[in-house]
């Protein structure tokens, strides 16, 4: 009886499924007592409507009939087979699609990315430069298909 | 065969326990009626002209189930003016009502026993009692885990036993 509370106890307590179903499986349905005061599948069946008991109503079904055949006159002749079809045609276009617009998006940022590390060397000027208090030369060097920009800064040989 | 043929042959095979299931999981004849039709309107909408889809019965089962919660939302959504205009509305025994005095009456008194049940316990209880599905072919028709509907079918049968021990309700008398 403490085992059977205990296991009802923690059936009720745990908060994650399959450990309520260890308890279930380990107690619950191996327990002569705990089985008892379960419902039976015939007292389950005396609470639920059964197939015998759902009586034929004249008008629902027909009515169900005529409807699919009102809708099927409306699509016409296409048969069901090919209609998936039509789906899968629609979601492969629609593929493309994107796929194309993605390609072309991405090759006209890249252009654009290409056009700015190419004007690196025009954007920035050095209007003058001094080192150690004296005058100095400078050199903007962009090495080709990087975005590294140097700046070369070296004593003019006037200077020295 | 084609589909429409095929689709009637299903519809008198399997209209019985479809209307039973959805008269157990929703408790009235209107809304299972909804539920029926949408379901039975998605399988014929799948169906192959000439050969009849294995396992069709579960899989009817499981649209009907989802149809079921479609309905449940929906009558959720409208409850306080579907309640009211119930309340309102004329006695059963007044025409309109299909259902025989016998069966009603037993969707009334397993309403009041159902009703503390949620719509997945009413289907595993259903499912389990009726059709004799075994966990793991329920499972399929929740889209679950097995251990899950053991927990389901577990509460199931646990709250409706507290309730005729309690003396809250005997047995139906058949």
């Amino acid at each position: 009886m403490f085992r059977c509370r205990f296991a009802e106890l923690l059936v009720k307590a745990l908060p994650l499924r399959w450990a309520r179903d260890l308890v279930l499986r380990r107690h619950m349905e191996r327990c002569p007592h705990c089985a008892e005061r379960l419902l039976s599948r015939a007292e389950a069946r005396a609470w639920l409507v059964s197939d015998d008991e759902v009586e034929d109503d004249p008008s629902f079904w027909p009515a169900l009939r005529d409807k699919i055949r009102r809708d099927e006159a409306a699509i016409g002749s296409c048969p069901a087979v090919i209609r998936p079809v039509w789906r899968w045609t629609a979601a492969v276009a629609g593929f493309l699609l994107l796929s194309g617009a993605g390609f072309w998006l991405y090759r006209e940022l890249g252009q654009g990315t290409v056009s700015i590390m190419a004007d690196a060397q025009l954007r920035f000027r050095v209007n003058s430069l001094t080192v150690g208090g004296e005058p100095a030369g400078a050199m903007v060097i962009q090495p080709p298909d990087t975005d590294l920009v140097i700046i070369w800064v070296d004593r003019q040989p006037s200077s020295q | 065969m084609d589909s429409l043929d095929l689709f009637e042959d299903i519809m008198r095979t399997y209209r019985a326990p479809a209307m039973a299931l959805a008269l157990n999981v929703l408790g009235n004849r209107e809304d299972a009626e909804d539920a029926c039709q949408e379901a039975f309107a998605a399988a014929y909408r799948v169906l192959n002209p000439g050969s009849r889809p294995p396992a069709l019965k579960a899989w009817l089962f499981t649209v009907l189930y989802r149809k079921c919660l479609d309905v449940i939302r929906r009558r959720r959504r409208s409850d306080r003016l579907v309640r009211k205009v119930r309340e309102e509305a004329p006695d059963p025994e007044t025409p309109g009502r299909r259902e025989p005095r016998a069966v009603r009456d037993k969707l009334v008194l397993s309403e009041c026993v159902l009703g503390v049940l949620g719509e997945k316990e009413r289907l595993v209880l259903s499912l389990w009692a009726h059709e004799e599905y075994t966990l793991n072919e329920i499972a399929g028709v929740l889209a679950c885990a097995p251990s899950t509907v053991r927990v389901h079918l577990f509460q199931a049968r646990r709250k409706i036993k507290a309730l005729m021990e309690k003396g809250h309700v005997s047995l139906p008398i058949r």
